[in-house]
């Protein structure tokens, strides 16, 4: 996350550009809008059949110190914020790609030269995403009922528990631990089977997936989450992908499993190959 | 089953998730030194943690 200006330091009494997303040249319209810093206005910077949304902030603003980080994340939080509204707001009538934060160039030319040279790389993404939108699925597993779930139905199981009271108390207990040790087991088989079984019937109706690393379950937590995915859809089928959770809610329920679903985003996570 | 829209307060953590480690990259050579954002990215990361346990 660097450095520099092209050819020399910049001088933070100095202006840059804030970059919010790249977009086809066609833009329904921006409207009248403040940029991150409240003042400076939105505008255009036009290269070939692209633009770019941006608007003048004074560089020193974007100039942190080390000191203060309590007041670092309140003020990124803040700027975070009215970064993602602008972007947000800009999708519900455009294609775009969106930028990370604190994108800042020193100046139009500069600009202008980074869209010649990533043109290409730019237009084949927008192509890309035409038509679609992100959105997260989240899974989550509610302990007890999944486990409850797996001894019900399985019958070495079943059948282990319901001689445990015809034993005696020593081999009791060692009947206790291997139906432990089963159930153990067979959770890990079963829940890698469902999320498999989960990601599979989404790839049917997504053009493509970026998973999130989740750290499963250990302790016998309830609503752990267990699945983390961000899924490019076509607006066009979308309600295909709703009606595709809605039955694997239905299939899975029963088990604990249950299944969140946030967006539209702007597509972050597929604008980098 | 949960449908949320994308801007409402407990998603700041997945705002910070995406927008900061996602979506295009201005190349080096155009984009102003932010001192302190790394130090950003690690505090967010430990927002986020909190968040999702």
């Amino acid at each position: 996350m660097m450095t520099y200006f092209k050819n020399n330091t910049p001088d933070v009494n100095e202006k840059g550009l804030y970059v919010y997303c790249i977009m086809p040249k066609d833009v329904v319209t921006i409207h009248d809008q403040k940029g991150i810093d409240g003042e400076g206005s939105l505008f255009l910077v036009q290269y070939r059949e692209l633009v770019a949304v941006v608007s003048e902030v004074k560089l020193k603003d974007f100039k942190l110190s080390m000191v203060a980080k309590e007041m670092v994340m309140e003020w990124a939080e803040e700027k975070v914020r009215i970064h993602e509204k602008i972007v947000e707001r800009l999708m519900k009538e455009n294609d775009l790609l969106p930028t990370s934060f604190g994108s800042i160039v020193s100046n139009k030319e500069a600009l202008i030269d980074l869209m010649t040279d990533k043109y290409y790389e730019y237009i084949s993404v927008l192509e890309k995403l035409k038509g679609k939108e992100e959105w997260t699925i989240k899974a989550y597993l509610s302990f007890e009922k999944f486990k409850q779930a797996l001894e019900d139905n399985t019958p070495e199981i079943r059948k282990r528990k319901e001689i445990l009271s015809a034993l005696s108390k020593s081999d009791a207990f060692l009947m206790k631990r291997k139906i432990d040790n089963l159930v153990k087991e067979q959770m890990d088989i079963r829940l890698e089977n469902v999320l498999l079984h989960i990601v599979e019937v989404l790839r049917k109706v997504s053009e493509c997936e970026a998973f999130s690393n989740v750290e499963f379950p250990k302790h016998q937590k309830d609503n752990s989450i267990i699945l983390k995915a961000s899924y490019l859809v076509k607006k066009s089928i979308f309600q295909d992908f709703l009606q595709q959770i809605n039955k694997l809610t239905d299939e899975l329920e029963s088990e604990g499993i249950t299944f969140e679903v946030i967006g539209p985003w702007p597509p972050y996570s597929f604008v980098e190959d | 089953m949960a449908l949320k829209k994308s801007t409402n307060a407990s998603s700041l953590a997945e705002v910070l998730d995406r927008i900061l480690e996602k979506g295009i990259v201005i190349d080096a050579w155009a984009r102003v030194s932010l001192v302190g954002i790394e130090l950003l990215s690690i505090e967010a990361r430990v927002v986020i943690a909190s968040v999702e346990t």
